[in-house]
């Protein structure tokens, strides 16, 4: 019963006032005994209760060990630790299902999309842009699916034989890839951008480490450049930046899909875990008015315009003035220092401001002969000179006063006759008239950057602006708003709204064609017939456009030359002019109506440097859309004379 | 401390408490006899007097049959539907597999069929067709003749001749003034 018999070490193991549960202790054995421990029989309370004094740890009679046995929950009896136990455990078992409440109702998201991440992966999947087709369904430009080549040199381990690897797929030199995966500074090199998504398969296979395959897409304008300022062009994230591309970049964008997957720890995708969350839908096709052919032919047809005249720039429509179509429209600019003609950085046809000049008589004489302040045979006493508070207005070319007929007026392009005719009109009917033919207000064609023009308001006009305006200065206009006046005049005095898309084409093939707005009819009929047979005489001879003409067609026009403002004196640029011609054909059942706008060019001339164009174009657009050649022989009308309607002048000056 | 503590209705202990656990002046129980198995154990009446023994009928064969059926068809069953789940997700997996392959077959397709319409379009472009008829040697026409579409029974009329447009590299302005000095001077 006591421990007296054993030789216990005087040396406690545990502090004074502690007991050992494991029933293990420290026995001092002889040398060569074996191990320093053996088992001994745990003494219950009672035992060591008795034990009294003695050589053990409590061998001294105080503390418990010496005290009498204890009974009921005292400090260290085993029903007070059973209960201590219990209640640790019952604590720790409430700290846990407090925790686990925590993990699966409170965090549970927070936890769920950890553990994903750690796992699975979402990838987005592009959705390929919509394709921009021309009027005869041709592909102006479409979307490729690429891959973007990325790389980690800090993963890579051996660049040499990964660079020896992608080399002949990629097209780049095996010494410059290998350059470029040893430069560990970095943790990505794209490769390549636009790799060809099959080149990108065979890429994937090879299983580099540390090479990256995103998914992407490319834009491709099919024919280069062809109708670029038109098109415009997307940025590199494939957004519409500019152009149709950034007019329609809903329609065209499509929605890009995603796709969850899961990895290895080492970015192995595992097999049969990959399914679309959702699935990308490519963007809707555009299909515009623009003709694929004919564009070609104008851009060609300008450029060497452009290059001939030593233009600038040079910008050239082509519309069907029966519909508001727009068939062609070109925009050249040529480079000063390398003589090079190329497509302008931005579509000029509806963005370039310009003073019309000439050509803006139109508009004078359209008022008149609606009003009845002229006729085509009405002799006009032209003066030399025109003084107007104060201004001097002339003719670009030296004559005495002269009788002239309204038609020999428009078809010289008389300054005085022109001025006369507006002061009989009066400066409100023309501010009206300029108003009811679209100046200075939106063409309707919505594109990006486009211009209204600069008009004034008949409030605002000068005391010399009666003599500026009708002649095409003090007026802003684009060579589109422009070219809106020659249709509607081909149209029979009807304006239709011009429009450059015709249809958006959804990606399963359904075409959904875009109504054509109706029609407004801007010039009485009788009176726009007679300016038709007017315009008529200004691609003759006698006329400032005969290189306007058309073998087997006759063309109706007007040229305009005007000074290039210049900002810096408020007055005109020495030397600097615009030379355009806008007409339409053939005559008496237009079918095409065109301009063709030249900055800067040399001669300075519409008629001689922008007619030529306007012809060349012509006569390829009516043979391309088979429009039947005028009965016989057809030549262009001289203008009436004096002599031949055998009138006198009834208006002049004062 | 001699009244006989009641016999406990419990399997038979292996051996008695030894008496050196227990706290000193607490009676000792005396150890209850051994029982056999199976053998039931009579409850002590609180007069001390036992319940008379009875003949325990033996559990029914059919019975006996019954339950070992039923737990061998739960073994079945513990065995069977875990085997089953993972025979339908072998198999789900091998469908998604299958699935996957279809959707990179149809994903090649689909680029092909958009590498081959990009090249379509690149051989229809005008500037290819220039190109390749400039190529064959072809050139502009001279001269396009219409022919007008003439009703039958009516004599056709001489078709007009248009002279073509003339390359662009050759177009000239230069006769655009010959017949009027004053107008080369107009806009």
């Amino acid at each position: 019963m006591s421990e007296g018999h054993r030789e216990v070490s005087s040396v406690p193991l545990e502090r004074p006032g502690t007991r050992r549960s494991s029933g293990l202790e420290r026995v001092h054995r002889p040398p060569g005994a074996g191990r320093g421990f053996e088992r001994r029989p745990r003494l219950s309370p009672g035992d060591r209760g008795r034990g009294g004094g003695g050589t053990g740890p409590r061998g001294d009679g105080s503390g418990r060990g010496g005290g009498p046995p204890s009974r009921g929950a005292r400090p260290g009896s085993p029903g007070h630790r059973v209960r201590l136990m219990q209640v640790v455990v019952a604590v720790a078992f409430a700290a846990l299902v407090i925790r686990l409440v925590e993990f699966q109702l409170t965090s549970a998201p927070t936890y769920r999309t950890l553990g994903a991440q750690e796992t699975v992966v979402t990838q987005t999947v592009p959705a390929l842009r919509g394709p921009i087709y021309d009027r005869e369904g041709g592909v102006l430009a479409m979307s490729q699916p690429v891959d973007v080549v990325v790389a980690d040199p800090r993963i890579i381990d051996h660049p040499r034989s990964e660079a020896g690897a992608l080399a002949p797929l990629l097209g780049i030199s095996s010494t410059t890839l290998d350059t470029e995966l040893s430069n560990r500074s970095t943790g990505y090199v794209v490769l390549d951008r636009t790799l060809a998504s099959g080149t990108g398969t065979k890429v994937a296979n090879l299983g580099l480490r540390g090479i990256t395959l995103t998914p992407s897409s490319q834009r491709i304008e099919v024919d280069g450049s062809l109708a670029a300022p038109l098109l415009g062009s997307v940025d590199a994230a494939g957004v519409g930046a500019s152009g149709i591309e950034y007019q329609y970049q809903k329609v065209l964008a499509g929605h890009p899909g995603s796709t969850v997957q899961a990895v290895s720890p080492s970015g192995v995708v595992l097999p049969g875990t990959a399914h679309s969350t959702a699935v990308a839908r490519a963007g809707t096709g555009v299909e515009l008015t623009i003709s694929q052919p004919l564009q070609y032919e104008t851009e060609q047809a300008l450029a060497a315009g452009v290059a001939k005249a030593h233009a600038t720039n040079g910008i050239a429509v082509v519309m069907d003035p029966r519909t508001g179509d727009i068939l062609a429209m070109a925009s050249m600019v040529r480079d000063a220092a390398t003589g090079a003609v190329t497509e302008a950085p931005q579509n000029l046809a509806v963005t370039q401001v310009y003073e019309p000049g000439s050509a803006f008589k139109l508009v004078t004489f359209s008022a008149a002969l609606q009003d009845g302040i002229i006729t085509p045979d009405t002799v006009v006493e032209v003066p030399s000179v025109l003084p107007i508070d104060g201004a001097l207005f002339h003719d670009a070319w030296a004559h005495p006063a002269e009788p002239m007929t309204a038609s020999q007026i428009l078809a010289e392009s008389s300054n005085m006759g022109t001025i006369l005719i507006a002061e009989k009109l009066g400066a409100a009917r023309l501010a009206a008239q300029i108003h009811r033919l679209g100046f200075g207000q939106p063409t309707g064609l919505g594109f990006p950057g486009a211009s209204a023009g600069l008009v004034k308001p008949v409030s605002q006009w000068s005391p010399t602006a009666i003599g500026s305006t009708p002649i095409g200065q003090d007026t802003g206009v684009t060579a589109q708003q422009l070219l809106d006046m020659f249709a509607t005049v081909a149209n029979g005095g009807v304006a239709v709204p011009p429009r450059l898309v015709a249809a958006t084409i959804s990606p399963g093939g359904t075409v959904h064609r875009v109504p054509r707005a109706r029609g407004r009819r801007l010039i009485a009929a009788g009176a726009d017939a007679e300016l038709v047979k007017m315009m008529e005489s200004v691609a003759t001879p006698i006329g400032t456009a005969p290189a306007a003409a058309v073998p087997g067609y006759l063309v109706a026009g007007k040229t305009g030359t005007s000074q290039i403002p210049d900002p810096a004196t408020g007055g005109y640029t020495p030397g600097a002019f615009w030379g355009t011609f806008a007409g339409f054909a053939p005559a008496q059942d237009p079918a095409l109506a065109a301009v063709v706008v030249m900055t800067h060019p040399q001669p300075i001339y519409g008629g001689s440097v922008s007619a030529p164009v306007f012809s060349t174009i012509m006569q390829y657009a009516l043979h391309h859309y088979a429009v039947p050649a005028a009965p016989g022989s057809a030549s262009q009308p001289l203008p009436p004379t004096p002599a031949q309607v055998g009138a006198a002048p009834t208006i002049g000056v004062g | 401390m001699a009244a006989p503590a009641p016999a406990r209705r419990r399997a038979a202990p292996s051996a008695p408490r030894p008496a050196a656990t227990r706290s000193p002046g607490a009676a000792v129980a005396p150890a209850a006899p051994p029982r056999a198995a199976g053998v039931d154990v009579r409850p002590v009446r609180p007069g001390g007097e036992r319940a008379p023994l009875r003949v325990v009928a033996p559990r029914p064969r059919h019975r006996r049959r019954a339950g070992r059926r039923t737990a061998l068809a739960a073994l079945a069953i513990a065995v069977a539907a875990p085997l089953s789940v993972v025979g339908l997700y072998a198999d789900m997996t091998a469908g998604q597999v299958r699935l996957a392959r279809l959707q990179q077959q149809l994903t090649a397709e689909q680029q092909r069929q958009n590498t081959l319409e990009l090249r379509v379009a690149r051989l229809e472009n005008p500037s290819t067709i220039v190109a390749e008829a400039r190529v064959q040697g072809m050139v502009p026409a001279s001269k396009v003749t219409q022919i007008p579409e003439v009703p039958v029974g009516v004599e056709a009329a001489a078709p007009s001749t248009a002279a073509s447009s003339q390359p662009r590299a050759s177009v000239s302005t230069s006769g655009s003034r010959s017949s009027s000095t004053r107008s080369s001077t107009r806009s």
